[in-house]
């Protein structure tokens, strides 16, 4: 059996380098995709967690001004049973 | 972990625990820990993992004051109050942790948005300990270790 010619040899080696590169970088982009992705996952519970205080600040501030109608109501009965009562 | 502070001079406290989101720092002699937190948030996952350190620091030590200083925060997640609140400081409050002491941001929206979700989890779980704990606010941390 011949001997491969040199060149050949040298672009074997070259090859199994650019693989091992290769397998490298797509665990490296892999790695940083994860990250990216728990970031964002991350970010999501954030948002949803503002928008929940955000609602719950509206259903707050909501039942303030229904019970402020309804004392207002209160007051505006009271103003009118003591004038009936005066005159 | 060999980082020492002195909150303006008042006690050393150590360096116990340290994550992206929060401090932890102790003080065995003063039976003290402080969690400060770093971020505007922190996700659930992480809040549990910072706690989950703090309460073995609690078992293996003599703590009785845990002071939590939440400036740093912008928004809170309320199923992770609710655990903190709730399930946590019920656990704590068996290994001798019963003084709390807390720092909220400036902020007055926020301190409202506190007692709003507080009211609502203490609606939610009646049979909850916190008359059984030594709980205030404090505008630092020098008056959260004093009182």
């Amino acid at each position: 059996m011949k001997t491969p010619p040199e060149s050949f040899l040298l672009f074997k080696e070259e090859l199994v380098k650019a693989q091992l590169e290769k397998e490298r970088l797509k665990l490296y982009y892999e790695q940083q995709l994860a990250e990216v992705n728990q970031e964002l996952l991350r970010l999501k519970e954030q948002i949803q967690s503002q928008q929940d205080m955000m609602r719950t600040t509206l259903e707050y501030a909501s039942n303030l001004e229904i019970r402020l109608t309804e004392v207002k109501e209160e007051v505006s009965q009271a103003t009118s049973s003591q004038k009936k009562s005066i005159y | 972990m060999n980082e020492t502070t002195s909150f303006s001079g008042i006690m050393d406290f150590d360096l116990a625990y340290e994550q992206r989101y929060a401090k932890v720092w102790s003080n065995a002699e003063r039976k003290i820990l402080i969690c400060e937190l770093l971020s505007d948030y922190v996700p659930i996952e992480d809040f549990q993992e910072a706690f989950g350190e703090i309460g073995h620091l609690v078992k293996k030590g003599d703590y009785t004051k845990f002071i939590f200083d939440k400036r740093a925060l912008r928004a809170f997640h309320q199923p992770t109050m609710e655990w903190y609140f709730i399930h946590w400081k019920k656990e704590m409050l068996g290994y001798g942790l019963k003084t709390h002491r807390k720092i909220l941001p400036e902020e007055k929206w926020f301190e409202k948005m506190v007692q709003i979700a507080k009211a609502q989890i203490l609606t939610q779980y009646p049979d909850n300990i916190i008359d059984q704990l030594d709980i205030a606010y404090c505008d630092t941390i020098e008056e959260a270790v004093l009182t």
